[in-house]
């Protein structure tokens, strides 16, 4: 068909569509009540560290305008930190400092910001700019997370991210978020970065998509694709898997980065994560989903796998389909 | 219940529930399908003339009787000083004025009714008339013998017997009726001569008098006619052209011996009529037909408003619509608007401005705006400020619309204030925010996206068809709710992920 999809091809396929997420995954799975918890980075940094789950130190929350007065003062002792709206969505707000020149701050792309637009940009923040449907917002500031090395080639000015889906514990699908040149600089989808489904079962490629076009290699960097293996794969999927117990949601995106020192990170939680992970792993969700699903009530009474065992039939048996 | 169950049953119960409801309207309390349906109203309104003769005058009109299948709705009088009294005599209704001390001279009465059809049935009455022959003597009976004898002779069918005794007595110099015709100079007395020779025939005949609907006519006097029993039901026959008649062209006021009107401490009393006939569309008469039942479903309806109400109501019913549109558009085909529900008020906008000009309107308010945001985006302004200062701008551009619009000749500029400013201000501020963040592309599918839909909700609001239609039967409002709630649970693709995944078929 002409630009569009057979919907019985993608049906036989298991692409899952935003109403059968909404209506069969989300909508049953996510208490409304609980979408503050994930909503909120700022909940849910306090939330994982409490339940001993991976996160980027915390070093401040700018929560009144007048905090703004002791940034300056506040920033000296950190080098390099994000700034980042606790409410934020899609990457929006989100401010990388790597270094200080001088009396300026250096992003990780070269260009350098002054003191008073860090000021502008947490005001703006604080006030909802960032925020849904315009909230009050406050300001989160966290240690910047120094990447590794095995992605270095990989992307192109920013940050690469693992974004795994958890159904009721179990990952079940993951891909690699690429930056590109397009994205500037940025790991979202329709933005033009780089989509990599990764393998459950090794945290290898499986192909990348680019504009929802299969590519081989990365735009900018040239690099091969398939060479791509992300480190610590099952310590990232665990910390992925644990998220469900923190949050009691049971369909959620888990952003996490791998730190160079630290290992992984869980950046974010996201209680609607999008659909086109389905198409970097040039797979549907919903055979996933529906082993997931079966698994977990097998195990009745609420009881269930620990999260290792959750990873270990995640490798095992849904990484397979 | 699970919810799956639950949804399925609810929208059953709103769909048998709307559906019936409009049904029953339909059938049972005569509601038009279509508001575009007209009936014909005949307006008819009665001058009674007199000269006061000075002391109390009572004047009335004889009504029409109740006919099944005929709406007559007495609108209003008007005598000034007369006391004006509706009442039953003899099973007949009666309008009558009194006035215990008129000035002398010239009194003029008007009396003024609306009449439409709904289906007019025959005209039956039981038990069935029967012949009323007259008591004859000398030359009198001659003639009748006559006449009777030549009839026989003829040997007609009752239609054509009524039609050719209408025409003999018509004629003034008739072969066979001449001797009786002779004696009955009155139009009464010739119209009754031929009931008579019917009665003679077996055939019940009754002279009535009343009003001829034909539109446009005024000081017309109230004309004779026969009603024939035919086949069980009266038949009108107009007696001037000897021809049949149907009741929708005739409303009779009086029959045999009655008055039709009268007047006592009056002389020179005269009774005319005008006829006035309005295409009117078919659900006002059912509206007021059914109240004058008091059918509970009219009376708690937006009908027993005052009209001015009705009419924000009726842009009020438009609005699920809207929210149809924009679930349809959104849940089926996915597309992607700025603010979920704004692009119902910009719908509601098109309304006013109609859709090209509120198109025109609507993106170069939104396009300035953006122009001026991003200037300010540059002041590094705190939100709120900011916003109230991109409102202030957008006021200062609807005037600057209206002036310019006014001075170039374009009527339609004034019009722009027909635009949510505040939610314009807002939809500026969201697209600048969309532009920093995402880039053009994103404001301009969001903004087309919105465009759209709110141009489809416009098309569906605006159409007459519909808006009356919703407006006779809201409860299809629960029809409508049926299908967002049923759209609500739909797990399916949108068109927009059928786009989206197509790449995966070739992986
Ligand atoms: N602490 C951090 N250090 C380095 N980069 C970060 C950090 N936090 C966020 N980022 C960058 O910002 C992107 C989006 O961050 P995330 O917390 O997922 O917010 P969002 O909800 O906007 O997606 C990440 O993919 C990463 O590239
Ligand atoms: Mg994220």
């Amino acid at each position: 068909m002409l630009g569009f999809a057979s919907p019985l091809r993608l049906r036989r396929m298991g692409v899952v569509g935003m109403n059968r997420r909404n209506v069969r995954y989300i909508a049953p799975n996510n208490a409304r009540s609980l979408y503050p918890l994930v909503d909120n980075k700022l909940k849910t940094k306090l939330l994982c560290d409490e339940h001993g789950i991976a996160v980027p130190r915390l070093l401040g929350v700018c929560r009144f305008q007048h905090h703004l007065r002791e940034l300056d003062e506040f920033l000296h002792e950190h080098p390099s930190f994000v700034i980042k709206p606790a409410k934020g969505s899609g990457g929006k707000g989100i401010v990388v400092v790597s270094s200080r020149q001088g009396r300026n701050f250096q992003k990780p792309s070269g260009e350098q910001i002054t003191i008073q637009s860090i000021k502008r940009h947490t005001s703006n923040t604080l006030s909802g700019l960032y925020s849904l449907g315009g909230k009050p917002d406050v300001a989160i500031i966290e240690e910047m997370v120094q990447f590794t090395d095995d992605f270095a080639d990989f992307s192109f000015e920013g940050v690469p991210d693992v974004r795994v889906i958890v159904y009721r514990g179990y990952p079940v699908m993951a891909m690699m978020r690429l930056s590109t040149h397009a994205s500037d600089g940025k790991a979202n989808l329709h933005q033009g970065a780089v989509g990599v489904g990764i393998d459950l079962a090794s945290g290898r490629a499986l192909q990348g998509v680019q504009h929802g076009h299969l590519i081989t290699h990365h735009p900018d960097t040239e690099r091969r694709l398939s060479e791509l293996v992300v480190p610590q794969w099952s310590d990232l999927l665990e910390l992925a898997a644990r998220s469900y117990e923190v949050t009691g949601l049971g369909y959620i995106g888990a952003d996490i980065v791998i730190d160079r020192a630290r290992g992984p990170l869980l950046l974010e939680l996201n209680a609607r994560p999008g659909l086109a992970i389905q198409m970097a792993n040039g797979k549907g969700l919903e055979p996933r989903v529906g082993l997931a699903e079966q698994r977990a009530n097998d195990y009745p009474d609420g009881r269930q796998e620990s999260a290792s065992d959750r990873v270990l039939y995640a490798t095992e048996s849904i990484a397979a389909l | 219940m699970n919810p799956g169950r639950q949804i399925v049953a609810l929208v059953a119960l709103l769909v048998i529930a709307g559906v019936s409801l409009v049904w029953y309207k339909h059938q049972v309390l005569g509601f038009p399908l279509l508001a575009s349906e007209s009936q014909t109203l005949w307006k008819i309104e009665a001058t009674l003339k007199f000269d006061a003769l000075g002391g109390p005058v009572t004047a009335s009109i004889n009504l029409p009787d109740a006919v099944v299948g005929r709406s007559d709705v007495f609108t209003e009088q008007m005598a000034p000083g007369y006391q004006f009294a509706i009442v039953d005599q003899d099973n007949n209704s009666i309008a009558q004025w009194r006035h215990a001390d008129p000035p002398e001279g010239a009194q003029v009465l008007y009396l003024r009714s609306e009449i439409f059809f709904n289906e007019l049935g025959p005209l039956t009455e039981a038990p069935a008339p029967v012949p009323v022959t007259p008591h004859l003597i000398g030359l009198e009976a001659r003639g009748f013998a006559d006449a009777r004898q030549i009839l026989a002779a003829m040997d007609l069918e009752p239609a054509a017997l009524v039609e050719t005794i209408l025409r003999e007595i018509n004629s003034p110099q008739s072969a066979w009726l001449g001797l009786l015709l002779r004696d009955r100079s009155r139009r009464a007395d010739k119209v009754q001569l031929a009931a008579d020779l019917l009665a003679f025939q077996g055939i019940a005949a009754r002279v009535i008098r009343g009003v001829e609907l034909i539109d446009r006519q005024r000081g017309r006097s109230a004309r004779f006619m026969l009603k024939v029993w035919q086949d069980n039901a009266w038949q009108l026959y107009d007696a001037k052209s000897a021809t049949a008649l149907p009741w929708t062209k005739f409303i009779e006021f009086q029959q045999g011996e009655q008055a039709l009107f009268e007047v006592f401490g009056g002389e020179k009393s005269e009774l005319s009529f005008a006829v006035v006939s309005e295409e009117r569309a078919a659900f006002v008469n059912a509206v007021e037909n059914a109240r004058n039942h008091s059918s509970w479903l009219v009376d708690f309806s937006i009908y027993s408003l005052p009209v001015a109400q009705q009419s924000t109501f009726k842009l009020l019913l438009l609005i699920p619509l809207g929210a149809l549109v924009v679930v349809i558009l959104r849940n089926l085909v996915g597309i992607r608007t700025s603010g979920t529900f704004m692009p119902i008020l910009i719908a509601l906008s098109f309304l006013q401005t109609s859709l090209l000009p509120g198109l025109m309107l609507f993106l170069l308010v939104v396009g300035t705006g953006l122009l001026v945001r991003s200037y300010m985006s540059r002041l590094n302004l705190l939100l709120v400020p900011r916003i109230a200062a991109v409102l202030v701008f957008v006021i200062i551009l609807y005037a600057a619309i209206g002036i310019a619009a006014h001075k170039l000749g374009f009527d339609w500029g004034a019009k722009v204030t027909f635009f949510p400013m505040i939610i314009l201000s807002w939809t500026i501020e969201r697209m600048s925010i969309l532009w920093d963040e995402d880039g053009a592309r994103e404001v301009f599918i969001q903004g087309g996206g919105s465009l759209v839909t709110a141009s489809v909700a416009y098309l569906l609001m605006n159409s007459q068809t519909v808006s009356d239609a919703i407006f006779l039967y809201p409860e299809m409002l629960l029809i409508v709710l049926a299908i967002i709630i049923a759209i609500g649970s739909y797990s399916g693709y949108r068109l927009s992920d059928l786009r989206r995944f197509q790449p995966m078929e070739r992986y």
